[in-house]
């Protein structure tokens, strides 16, 4: 404590589950999330999410990837003082198709101009946030997030995997910031609103 | 009955935080008060621009947040208790290894 303030971390007792539930994709600028005041220099989590002035269709997208097929994984590295996360979310989605090319394209718009922006659930129920861009109704630094390094197949037999492994990549000073709400309150927000599902 | 009011043009905006089911708007949601403990506690001006002016104190809002909680806790305890109507199951086959692990179980407290 003389020189640096550290914590130790502690969970209750109990299982944990591994993998990818859910996963939403959305323009950074559309939506703004809210963080309560950072307590002891302890960052908070995420507690809500509305969308920006001028947005008028569903701004969360959700995906639909084949279960037990979504992945996320991150490495951290330092040279000197500076801090990286290398983040990788890695989805498996069946049948090359149009949608799929079209799901694409949208995904490698988005990561020339200005990223993309995820929200994603785990088995585990825990949901995430990364790629964001404004916070507390102000812009945070750069989070960019970018359609990077997806291949795919068409099999050759008749039961080989015929489809592709979207990879989305990208690199920031942190791990992505936990949010508190449950998924029915962002599917309330996606073009799957009102569906039920 | 919140504390915290929601402006008549935001009582149809969704905005996602707690628990609540798909699309409910501001105007619909019971726990508008945990929505305004989190604008002030974020000060995130999107958020407070959304209520009535002014506000509540975030100490009246958390305190009726607690109060809200324990009547809720309260109004389930004081349910009355339903009934069960499953009594045990007829016939149940009792197999032959189930009597011997019982009569050991029972055998091995005995030595402890």
């Amino acid at each position: 404590m003389l020189c640096v303030t550290v914590r130790g971390i502690q969970r209750a007792c109990g299982a944990v589950t591994g993998g990818l539930s859910d996963i939403g994709v959305f323009d950074p600028y559309d939506l703004n999330f809210t963080q309560a005041a950072a307590i002891d220099g302890v960052n908070q989590v995420y507690t809500a999410v509305a969308e920006r002035d001028g947005v008028t269709t569903p701004s969360i997208h959700i995906i639909q990837f084949l279960v037990d097929n979504g992945e996320f994984t991150f490495k951290q590295s330092v040279t000197g003082c500076s801090v990286k996360y290398e983040l990788e979310w890695i989805l498996q989605i069946p049948d090359i198709a149009q949608d799929l090319v079209t799901f694409l394209e949208g995904l490698d718009a988005s990561g020339c101009c200005c990223g993309l922006g995820l929200i994603y659930r785990f088995n585990s129920g825990r949901i995430f946030v990364a790629g964001e861009r404004y916070v507390n109704d102000a812009s945070i630094t750069k989070f960019i997030i970018k359609h990077d390094g997806s291949d795919g197949t068409s099999g050759k037999l008749l039961d080989d995997f015929n489809g592709g492994n979207i990879h989305l990549k990208g690199s920031y000073s942190r791990l992505p910031y936990e949010f508190t709400g449950t998924w029915e309150t962002i599917e309330a927000l996606s073009d799957i609103a009102g569906s039920g599902s | 009955m919140s504390l915290a009011k929601v402006k008549e043009e935001y009582r149809g905006k969704v905005i996602a935080f707690g628990r609540t089911k798909p699309g409910v708007p501001l105007g619909a949601r019971e726990d508008i008060d945990a929505l305004a403990i989190i604008a002030l506690e974020s000060n995130d001006r999107s958020l407070l621009r959304l209520f009535e002016q002014p506000m509540p104190a975030l100490a009246d809002l958390k305190t009726a947040k607690t109060e809200t909680k324990i009547a809720a806790i309260q109004a389930k305890a004081e349910e009355p208790a339903v009934p069960k109507t499953r009594g045990p199951r007829p016939n149940k086959p009792v197999s032959i290894k189930e009597q011997q692990t019982t009569k050991g179980e029972a055998g091995m407290t005995g030595d402890l």
